[in-house]
């Protein structure tokens, strides 16, 4: 069982993990110059998704799961996770480890994932603890060394954009932030109250919005929307005090925490959940190797990747919505 | 059995995989496109790591050039990459120079190619290159400067007398300017003076091509409106002030641009007609500069209609203020009110006028 604070730092990490290379760049893409205004609006949609996951987590058992259940938590980890070590690899591989074939960066991914899972959830969670700290002083460090580049002109014209852009760049931040955490209804985690449940996402969701704030910000909508990256290509611009340069390298390990993390409950709510047994170690290994596959297989048929570029969120929301539905009408 | 699978991990997740020696590396500092007889002429200034042991020669180049020209960019820029002795390496580029044909012809290509390619640093400043070649302007023997890339990126921005380079003005972020709508960019320039680098004027673009340059009073009118300046000279006749702590506000509002120009002024030279102690030479001299300013801005303004060239990005501000209100160039048709306002405030350490 977690603690309080423990399930509060998972919240916050799981609100992020999603939003690298697909949740920024897509919405640019939608909603232009009201990407901020679609971005508020997404996060306080989330906000009464997370609040139903609350009124669920009270007043249902969460922890025990009918057929049903696993089959559509399944494939919502299958989701998350497969555009979790994708996204991953695909920065890692485009910035990083050129040279590095993708598929050896997916098995590094998934082994640490693996290995994080077999020290059980207590360690994952310890692990996330510690490692806050460090990404709370990076969003911090970048948030401050930004706002004295952004421009505000840069967020203007506002609503000149097609309404169906913008609701769909709400769904977009929506379902992002909002849907990894229906993982957290299957730990098991101390009482909480409704204040302890949501502050994490609160708090995830104003770090993203910190992010997209400088994004258009300093490069404006224009070039901001034809980079595959910005979340990555905005570090570039990190200057501290006019001497340390170069630094996106060290900024993005937020990222590579937030994914392993997010990787981890994946994992473990498979083993523990989904196939619980006196096997689960080596199934949990072969979904693993399996989903290593999947990702570098995706990472190389670029009309899936725009397949799910274009259609994640739709995809989450659906599998989300009929995940809480089956829980509401299960039987006890 | 754990402690075995520990250490090959270890082992394996250096990420010694990409790793490459230094010495393996041709750093490039700078790059110099241009297009001549319709092939585009693409330079590398890359760091020389040579040492030069038991010779009299003094080593004061550290660069080498690689020079290479095909029809398309892509094609230039790639026979570029295989004609360095190493392995191009592009993360410490700064500078991006460009010629005038280059410019003539467009640099759209060459802003798709940059702004692709993951290893070359979006944070390189583009500068354009006046009246000589690309190579010329490398190949230049400076005492104190062994990197031309790097000599001409500190005539930029250690003048005084031109606004410093900062992150405003990369090249990424100038790509963005042009792509805004009612937009577009200026560049410095340099050019070669008694066998050294000199700045010369600011060149104007249209979307991505080159259309005109400022002259030098039409430069300073230019950092005036466009960022904090520190001590621009202005004269008239026998006075001189310097500018400082200058402030603009453009607003529109129902068909009319009004452009708002505060700055102080310290006296640098005075007739000696003026006598210092009095009020009145102070509230004089602020009239008589408000007004020579506002002309100077009035003629820059005409200049940015001559070229089509909106670098104030005057036609940006009307579309975030009233989107219906924009078309391209409108902000050459609408009705543009300046006022200007001098408070001359200074006038140095002496008091009196020397005679």
């Amino acid at each position: 069982m977690i603690t309080k604070r423990q399930y509060k730092f998972l919240s916050f990490i799981l609100t992020r993990g999603l939003f690298l290379g697909t949740g920024i760049s897509v919405m640019l893409n939608n909603s232009g110059p009201d990407t901020l205004i679609a971005s508020i609006l997404g996060i306080i949609l989330g906000f009464i998704l997370v609040t139903i996951y609350y009124q669920i987590y009270q007043k249902k058992d969460t922890l025990t799961l009918n057929i049903l259940n696993k089959i559509i938590l399944f494939f919502l980890i299958v989701i998350i996770l497969n555009d979790g070590i994708f996204s991953l690899t695909t920065l890692i591989s485009s910035f990083y480890l050129i040279k590095t074939p993708p598929l050896l960066i997916a098995s590094f991914i998934t082994i640490v994932i693996f290995i994080a899972t077999q020290k059980g959830l207590n360690t994952l969670a310890r692990v996330t603890e510690i490692l806050l700290p460090y990404i709370i002083l990076l969003i911090l460090i970048k948030t401050l060394s930004f706002f004295p580049m952004i421009k505000l002109d840069n967020f203007f014209p506002i609503f000149q954009e097609n309404t169906i852009n913008i609701l769909k760049s709400i769904l977009i931040m929506a379902a992002l932030t909002a849907t990894p955490q229906v993982l957290l209804l299957n730990i098991p985690k101390e009482k909480l109250n409704f204040k302890e449940y949501t502050i994490g996402y609160i708090l995830g969701s104003i770090s993203i919005l910190l992010l997209i704030i400088p994004i258009i910000g300093v490069f404006g909508f224009p070039l901001a929307k034809i980079y595959r990256f910005p979340e990555y290509m905005i570090l570039k611009k990190l200057n501290l005090i006019n001497f340390l340069e170069h630094l996106e390298n060290i900024f993005s390990t937020s990222w590579i925490i937030d994914i392993f993390v997010l990787g981890g409950v994946c994992a473990y709510i498979f083993r523990n959940k989904i196939m619980p047994s006196k096997n689960s170690k080596y199934l949990t290994f072969i979904f693993l190797s399996i989903m290593t596959i999947l990702a570098v297989f995706v990472n190389t048929h670029y009309p899936i990747v725009l397949f799910l570029y274009n259609y994640t969120y739709l995809i989450l929301l659906f599998l989300t919505f009929i995940y809480l539905l089956s829980i509401i009408l299960k039987k006890k | 059995m754990k402690k075995i699978w520990l250490i090959i991990l270890l082992l394996l997740t250096t990420g010694c995989y990409d790793f490459k020696e230094l010495n393996s590396l041709a750093i490039i500092e700078g790059i110099g496109i241009d297009y001549q007889d319709g092939e585009y002429v693409v330079t590398f200034e890359i760091l020389n790591d040579k040492k030069l042991e038991n010779t009299n020669v003094d080593m004061a180049r550290k660069t080498t050039l690689v020079t290479t020209k095909d029809k398309k960019f892509v094609k230039a820029f790639e026979d570029a990459i295989k004609a360095t002795p190493k392995d191009a390496y592009f993360y410490q580029l700064k500078l991006l120079l460009i010629t005038e044909d280059l410019a003539s012809h467009g640099i759209e290509d060459i802003a798709d190619f940059l702004l692709r390619l993951h290893k070359i640093n979006k944070s390189l400043y583009m500068v354009m290159v006046d009246n000589c070649t690309i190579p010329e302007i490398l190949s230049l023997d400076i005492d104190n400067e062994p990197v031309l890339s790097s000599a001409i990126l500190d005539l930029i921005s250690k003048n005084p007398k031109l606004t410093p380079v900062n992150t405003n003005d990369s090249f990424d972020l100038m790509i963005n300017k042009i792509l805004k709508k009612g937009s577009d960019i200026a560049i410095p320039s340099v050019k070669i003076l008694d066998n050294s680098i000199s700045l010369s004027n600011i060149k104007l673009f249209h979307n991505f091509k080159y259309v005109g340059s400022l002259s030098e009073k039409e430069t300073n009118t230019y950092f005036l409106l466009k960022d904090t300046v520190y001590d621009i000279y202005y004269e008239d006749n026998a006075n001189t002030i310097a500018i400082y702590n200058n402030k603009v506000d453009y607003n529109y509002d129902k068909d009319i641009l009004t452009i708002t120009f505060k700055a102080n002024a310290s006296i640098k030279t005075i007739d000696e007609k003026y006598d210092l102690k009095d009020r009145n030479t102070y509230l004089e001299l602020s009239k008589i500069y408000s007004k020579l300013i506002k002309d100077d801005i009035l003629k820059l303004l005409e200049k940015a209609k001559e070229n089509n060239s909106d670098f104030l990005a005057l036609g940006n501000l009307i579309y975030n203020k009233t989107p219906k209100d924009y078309y391209e160039g409108c902000s050459f048709d609408k009705k543009i009110i300046v006022k200007v306002n001098i408070n001359v405030n200074r006038n140095g350490l002496v008091y009196e006028v020397i005679k």
